[in-house]
C-alpha cells in the first residue's frame, strides 16, 4: 500500500510538473505583451521586463519558474503590482475551499438521502419526483441558477445578502445552494441506481427473512452498501465544483480563486492564470489520489488501479 | 394410498388400447418464426418509442432546431439591428393582458410611457440597444448549436480514433496514450477551454477548437474500454487472419459495434459543450459582443437582472431545455441500447 502510495505521488509530481510546463510555454505563445500599455517607453518597458525576468533567455525562465513553483513561489503578479501570486492565491484560497466543502457535504448528503428514498419508494409518485428534481439539478447551468437565486431569494425576498463576503456564513448560503446542485444531481442519480441493485441482492433478503422490519434491512445493510460506489464520483464531482465555482463566485462577488482566474484572464494576468491553473490541477489530483486511497480502505475487493501493473 | 393406486390402475385397464394416439406434432410449426426479426437497432428504436420523456426531448429538440435554423432564412427582425427609441421595452403580445407579456415592467406600462406607436411590439422585448430579442435568441439558439454540434463532432472524431488506436495497438502504445489521458483529464476541462481561448484570436473557430480538443478524453476512455473487448471477438480474428488491414478493421467491424456507445456519448457531449459556449461567453472570452449566443444573451441579462429581469427569463428557459432535453434523450437512448444498464 505504501509503495502505491509513494508511486502515486510520483505520478502526481510528474503530472504537475508536465501541467505547469505546458502552461508556461503556452504563455509564452502568447502574442502581446502584458505591457503594450502606449504610455510606457522603450526604456520603461525594458525596465519592466527585467523586473518580471522576461529580459533573460527562455529555458532560463522555464528554469527558474519550475524552481520557484517548487518553492511555492509562482513569480509576481502583472495586475496587482508588486504582489506574489503565491500569497494572491493564499488569501483567496479560503473562501473557495469553504464554499467547495459546504458545497460537497450539502450536496451529497441531499443526494444520498433523496436517492435511496427514490429507490426505496421505486416507480411511485416519489420516485418520479426525485428523478425529476435530479434531472433539472443536472440541466440548469450553474450560472443560470445562481443568477436566478440572487435575483429571487436575495434581492426580491432580502433572506440573504446579494453578494460579496461580508456577512459570514449567511454570504456563503446562495453561492452554496448554487453550487451544490451539481453534486446532489449527480450523487441522487447514482445512489438510486446503486440502492436498487442492493436491494434486490441476496442479503437484504436474508435481512427482512431474519425479522429486520424493512427500515431496519435498509438502515442497516442498503444504505451502507450503496453509498460506498458514491465514493468514485467524488473526483468528478470536484471538477463540477471547480468549473461552477468560478462562474458562482463572480456571480456573487466572492473573492475566491474561481472569481480571480476569471478576473485574470480579463485582464491578462498571465502569472496568476499559470499559478492557479496549476492550483487547479495539485488539488483535483489529491482529491483523486485521496479518494481512490480511500476506496481500496473501504472496499478491498476494488485491486487498485496500477498495483496491477 | 395403495387403494388409489389400484383404482387407478383397474381404470386404464378397462380403457381400450385404441383410444390412444400419437399427439401430431408440426415440425415447421415448432420452428415458424411469429414476429419479424429485429436487427439489434430496430430493437433499440422499439424501446426508445417506449420512453416517453426521451420522445418528447426528441421532438422538443426537433422545434427548437428548426426554429434557431430557420431564423437564417426568416426572421422577425434583423438579431443585430439597433434602434435605440425601442430600448427596454419588455415583452408585449399585441393587445393580450398577461402579467409580464403586457408590455409592463416594474409597474410602469413602458410602451405608453416611451411612447410608442400602438402596433408596435415585441414579443421578447427589446435589449438596452433596442434589438428585438425574439430575433436575438432565435440567432443566439443558432449559434449555440452550431458551436455545440460541430464542436460534438470533431471532439468525437478525435476521442474514437484515439481510442480505437489505443486499445487496438496495446503494449507501449497504450500505455503511453493512457498516461497522457492521465495528465489531460487532470486539469479540469473549463481550465484547458479557457487557457486554448487565450492562444488562439477569439471567435466563433476558435471556441470551437477549443470545447473540442478539451471534450475527447471520455471518448477517447470509453471507445478503447471497448475496443479491448472488441479485439478479442472471433469475427475480428478472422478478418485477422483473412489478412485484412487494421484501418479495413476499424472501419468495418470495431466502428460499427462502437456506434451505440458513440451515439450515447454524443448525447451528453452536446449539452457540455452547449454549457462551455455559454459560459465562456457568460464571462466575455466567447462569442465577440455583437453576435449573440445564449451566452452572450445570458451575460447581458444578468448585468440587468434587477431593472429588467424579463431578458433573463427566455434564454434561460431555452438552455435549460436544451439541456434537459439532450441529457433526457441520452438517458433514454443508453437504456434503449443498454437495456441492462436501465432499472
Amino acid at each position: 500500500m505504501i509503495k502505491y502510495i509513494l508511486k502515486r505521488i510520483g505520478y502526481l509530481i510528474l503530472t504537475l510538473f508536465l501541467v505547469a510546463s505546458i502552461t508556461f510555454f503556452l504563455m509564452k505563445l502568447l502574442p502581446g505583451t502584458p505591457f503594450n500599455n502606449p504610455k510606457l517607453t522603450h526604456d520603461q518597458i525594458a525596465l519592466l521586463n527585467k523586473q518580471y525576468g522576461l529580459d533573460k533567455p527562455l529555458w532560463v525562465q522555464f528554469f527558474q519558474y519550475i524552481v520557484g513553483i517548487a518553492h511555492g513561489d509562482f513569480g509576481q503578479s502583472y495586475q496587482y503590482v508588486g504582489e506574489p501570486v503565491s500569497t494572491l492565491i493564499a488569501t483567496r484560497v479560503g473562501p473557495s475551499l469553504q464554499l467547495g466543502a459546504q458545497a460537497m457535504v450539502v450536496g451529497t448528503i441531499l443526494g444520498i438521502l433523496l436517492g435511496a428514498i427514490a429507490a426505496i419508494r421505486k416507480n411511485t409518485w416519489v420516485d418520479s419526483v426525485a428523478t425529476i428534481f435530479a434531472i433539472l439539478g443536472r440541466s440548469i447551468p450553474s450560472f443560470v441558477f445562481a443568477a436566478l437565486l440572487q435575483f429571487f431569494v436575495a434581492y426580491k425576498w432580502g433572506l440573504f445578502p446579494v453578494a460579496l463576503w461580508e456577512n459570514g456564513f449567511s454570504s456563503s448560503v446562495l453561492p452554496t445552494i448554487a453550487l451544490a446542485m451539481a453534486p446532489l444531481a449527480n450523487t441522487a442519480r447514482f445512489m438510486r441506481t446503486e440502492m436498487v441493485d442492493v436491494l434486490n441482492s441476496d442479503y437484504i433478503e436474508l435481512a427482512r427473512s431474519k425479522g429486520d422490519a424493512k427500515w431496519q434491512a435498509v438502515a442497516w445493510h442498503a444504505l451502507r452498501n450503496s453509498m460506498i460506489p458514491i465514493v468514485t464520483i467524488i473526483g468528478p464531482m470536484a471538477v463540477d465544483l471547480m468549473s461552477g465555482s468560478m462562474v458562482v463566485e463572480n456571480i456573487f462577488a466572492i473573492p475566491g480563486i474561481g472569481e480571480q482566474f476569471v478576473k485574470s484572464i480579463t485582464t491578462n494576468d498571465y502569472p496568476v492564470i499559470m499559478g492557479l491553473t496549476i492550483m487547479y490541477c495539485f488539488m483535483l489530483t489529491v482529491v483523486i489520489l485521496i479518494v481512490d486511497i480511500l476506496y481500496g480502505f473501504i472496499d478491498p475487493r476494488i485491486r487498485l488501479t496500477g498495483e496491477a501493473n | 394410498m395403495a387403494d388409489a393406486k389400484n383404482q387407478s390402475a383397474t381404470a386404464m385397464a378397462s380403457l381400450p388400447k385404441d383410444a390412444f394416439e400419437p399427439a401430431q406434432v408440426d415440425k415447421t410449426e415448432k420452428e415458424r418464426i411469429a414476429a419479424p426479426a429485429l436487427t439489434f437497432t430496430q430493437d433499440a428504436m422499439r424501446r426508445l418509442r417506449q420512453n416517453k420523456a426521451a420522445i418528447i426531448s426528441f421532438w422538443i429538440l426537433v422545434v427548437i432546431a428548426v426554429l434557431a435554423f430557420g431564423s437564417f432564412f426568416w426572421s422577425p427582425a434583423d438579431p443585430n439591428h439597433q434602434n435605440l427609441t425601442y430600448s427596454y421595452l419588455p415583452p408585449k403580445w399585441g393587445n393580450l393582458n398577461i402579467p409580464g407579456l403586457n408590455g409592463w415592467n416594474n409597474g410602469v406600462d413602458v410602451y405608453k410611457a416611451n411612447g410608442i406607436k400602438d402596433g408596435v411590439y415585441f414579443l421578447l422585448g427589446t435589449d438596452g440597444f433596442g434589438r428585438d430579442m425574439l430575433s436575438r435568441l432565435l440567432a443566439g439558439t443558432r449559434v449555440s448549436l452550431i458551436i455545440a454540434i460541430v464542436a460534438t463532432f470533431f471532439d468525437l472524431s478525435i476521442g474514437v480514433v484515439y481510442g480505437i488506436i489505443s486499445g487496438w495497438r496495446g503494449g507501449r502504445t497504450d500505455i503511453v496514450m493512457q498516461r497522457v489521458i492521465e495528465i489531460i483529464s487532470s486539469v479540469p476541462n473549463l481550465v484547458v477551454v479557457i487557457l486554448m481561448l487565450l492562444v488562439f484570436k477569439p471567435g466563433l473557430t476558435s471556441i470551437i477548437l477549443a470545447i473540442a480538443l478539451s471534450g475527447w478524453v471520455t471518448m477517447a476512455r470509453l471507445v478503447r474500454a471497448q475496443t479491448l473487448q472488441l479485439k478479442d471477438q472471433e469475427y475480428v480474428l478472422a478478418a485477422r487472419t483473412l489478412g485484412e488491414s487494421s484501418v479495413k478493421i476499424a472501419l468495418k467491424h470495431l466502428v460499427p459495434n462502437l456506434s451505440s456507445t458513440i451515439i450515447i456519448q454524443t448525447m451528453f457531449t452536446i449539452p457540455s459543450a452547449i454549457f462551455f459556449e455559454a459560459f465562456l461567453s457568460y464571462i466575455g472570452i466567447g462569442i465577440p459582443s455583437p453576435q449573440a449566443s445564449l451566452g452572450t444573451l445570458l451575460s447581458d441579462a444578468q448585468q440587468n437582472l434587477q431593472t429588467q429581469p424579463y431578458m433573463l427569463v427566455f434564454p434561460a428557459i431555452v438552455i435549460v431545455l436544451l439541456m434537459l432535453a439532450f441529457n433526457l434523450l441520452g438517458d433514454g437512448l443508453r437504456d434503449a441500447f443498454d437495456p441492462r444498464s436501465s432499472h
